[in-house]
């Protein structure tokens, strides 16, 4: 396509528009939760900033809310971070050691293997919901981050880029570095991991975000609040929003949910700067 | 860099044979011996199997039967790593996220030598090849030239006692190529390290070897001195083989030792058992100006080739290819000319087998 001047407008008004998409609903509930609850009954959702930041944001962050009146949401995003952590960590962990057993240690069942770790794709988390729960709860492992991050952590996604990758490294890396007296083990950590840096943060990031909006499986594990995660609080605020008889506060369910918004976000500008490091290295 | 000669020894192949999944054998029932601080040059085509048996003696490939030995001891299924043989890569497989210091030092760190000794050593190796202005660069910022120094760094640098190259220079262009190649023969005489090279590159062969190995399909066609290879080649592959550009090949009828070629008559000074023979001769040994005991051939030419001290004639005769290497001016719009061959510069194989009939 030609860069004509008028081609370029399109495309960035194209992108402006989209942008405004996404980025509007956002800024409507960041800017409303800084008003005060009867502003936004009265007048609706608002689209300027208010004077009720600072209030709204220090009681929601410290002082017990919920049912019980017995957790912050500042503990919450800690729960959801130490879950999404756990959970993307141990996702990069464990595929990339299943994908280094299936490309390297060439065994009998190796492709068969693969496939069916594959076929897992077909199955949520859903599926599987009350088999899981009944080998936590018989390992006593509900209400605990243990139980929350290992039966999700098993990626068949994970492990199938992985393999790809790994397949893509050419075979001379591997005998070059068993001359050199690498053991398997050396040549995973030392070669194969620090090669597939890039892939792994990717992954990393992709995971983390999925499993900071992980619901289903949190709301099944926990019942004690500690547990929680912010995502149960979002559902927890709106809820009581609706059911009590007290004025619904908006300004607070508003402000968990911007809260909920801050630590993915961070996370993906951090690691956006690894990723583009990456391009440029061209370690490949 | 201190080399302990009383560590290096020999390397010994008996009747090693290979195949993949029982399909035909790749090496069939090979068996060489490499004397001490030995370069061997393994040549052959694509396919002769000349990589497997590389790779067979550096242990990242199992042999099926037979025995591979060095310095007296079988090494059959020692692990490539206490080997201690050192191997460089065609695309030498550096380790890309490494600098070239960590590439050199890498094998060294396994084997758990000491800081201060890896230190000294990555000191004595970048400066014997020159590259140490490299150390803290990564694979990705050096040049193929480069790329193949710290490849052989990351080899020497472990003092192994044997030294096996892939095809080391075939991804080098063509000037770098013979540069690189000198190197290496110069390096060879300093560190005298046993060393077993594979090429399909017969130059590469014939300058660096001290003793060459034509592989063909699996089989040894012929060990020897790169003059022995090529003023005494053994059989045909051989001779077609080595020598650029290609022996000429012709076929013949011989009734009574007397062979026909194109149509003359000549009497061979060997004795010929079959009634058809090769017959080869080399490009440059055909003459344009009468000389004694030869028969005179009329050539139509095809193409001259000027290459500036010598020309090649590309010609035929009743159809038959047919070069001709010569240091005389060549008129390029020449049509046809008069060649002189010698029976004294023929090389006879049998039709049969395809060996030499040796001059008696």
């Amino acid at each position: 396509m030609k860069n004509t001047f008028s081609s370029k407008l399109f495309s960035h008004i194209v992108l402006i528009l989209a942008s405004l998409m996404f980025l509007l609903p956002v800024w409507v509930i960041v800017a409303s939760s800084t008003h005060s609850p009867e502003t936004i009954v009265n007048n609706g959702l608002q689209f300027f900033t208010g004077h009720n930041f600072i209030n709204t944001y220090k009681s929601i962050l410290f002082e017990n809310s919920g049912y019980t009146k017995n957790v912050t949401a500042f503990r919450m995003i800690l729960n959801s971070f130490i879950m999404a952590m756990g959970f993307a960590v141990g996702k990069v962990i464990i595929s990339s050691m299943a994908a280094y057993a299936i490309v390297y240690f060439r065994f009998k069942l190796a492709t068969f293997l693969f496939w069916l770790i594959f076929l897992t794709l077909l199955l949520p988390i859903q599926v599987r919901i009350v088999p899981s729960f009944e080998v936590l709860a018989d390992l006593h492992l509900l209400n605990s981050y243990t139980g929350l991050i290992i039966p999700l952590i098993a990626s068949a996604t994970g492990t199938f880029f992985f393999r790809q990758y790994f397949k893509s490294v050419p075979e001379e890396l591997l005998e070059a570095a068993k001359m050199d007296g690498a053991n398997s083990w050396h040549f995973f950590i030392d070669i194969l991991m620090p090669l597939s840096k890039t892939m792994s943060a990717a992954l990393f990031i992709v995971m983390f975000i999925v499993g900071w909006n992980q619901y289903l499986w949190p709301i099944m594990m926990t019942t004690d609040p500690q547990y929680s995660t912010i995502l149960l609080g979002i559902k927890e605020i709106y809820q009581s929003n609706f059911e009590g008889t007290y004025l619904p506060e908006f300004n607070r369910a508003f402000a968990m949910t911007t809260l909920a918004l801050i630590i993915p976000v961070l996370m993906v500008l951090f690691f956006q700067r690894l990723f583009v490091k990456g391009l440029v290295d061209g370690d490949k | 860099m201190e080399i302990n000669r009383k560590k290096m020894s020999y390397l010994n192949i008996k009747n090693v044979i290979k195949n993949y999944n029982n399909e035909d054998n790749i090496i069939k029932n090979l068996s060489l011996k490499v004397e001490k601080g030995e370069f061997l040059v393994i040549v052959g085509p694509s396919g002769c199997g000349k990589s497997t048996l590389l790779r067979m003696i550096a242990g990242l490939e199992d042999i099926n039967s037979g025995e591979i030995e060095i310095n007296g001891k079988i090494i059959n299924n020692v692990p490539p790593a206490d080997r201690n043989i050192a191997m460089v890569f065609q695309n030498y497989a550096l380790y890309p996220h490494m600098n070239v210091e960590k590439n050199l030092s890498y094998g060294l760190k396994n084997r758990k030598i000491p800081k201060a000794e890896i230190a000294t050593r990555v000191k004595d190796i970048s400066k014997l090849l020159q590259i140490e202005d490299l150390l803290k660069r990564k694979p990705s910022e050096l040049s193929g030239g480069q790329r193949q120094r710290v490849a052989m760094g990351r080899a020497i640098i472990r003092e192994p006692k044997i030294f096996l190259f892939d095809e080391p220079l075939s991804n080098l262009d063509a000037k770098l190529r013979t540069q690189m190649r000198i190197e290496i023969r110069k390096l060879h005489d300093k560190l005298k390290i046993t060393s077993v090279y594979v090429t399909h590159d017969q130059i590469e062969a014939m300058t660096l070897a001290d003793r060459i190995v034509v592989l063909n399909s699996g089989i040894i066609e012929q060990v020897g001195t790169p003059d022995e290879i090529y003023h005494e080649p053994q059989s045909l592959f051989v001779s077609k083989f080595m020598g650029t550009p290609p022996m000429n090949i012709f076929k013949s009828k011989v009734y009574d030792n007397v062979a026909n070629l194109f149509g003359k008559e000549m009497k061979l000074d060997r004795n010929i058992n079959d009634n058809e023979v090769y017959i080869g001769i080399r490009p440059e040994d055909i003459y344009l100006e009468p000389i004694e005991n030869s028969i005179k051939i009329e050539i139509n030419i095809d193409m001259v080739e000027k290459l500036g001290s010598e020309s090649l004639i590309y010609a035929n005769i009743d159809n038959h290819n047919f070069i001709v290497k010569t240091n005389e001016k060549i008129n390029k719009s020449l049509k046809s000319l008069y060649v002189y061959i010698k029976n004294e510069k023929m090389y006879l194989f049998s039709a049969k087998d395809e060996k030499l009939i040796k001059k008696q």
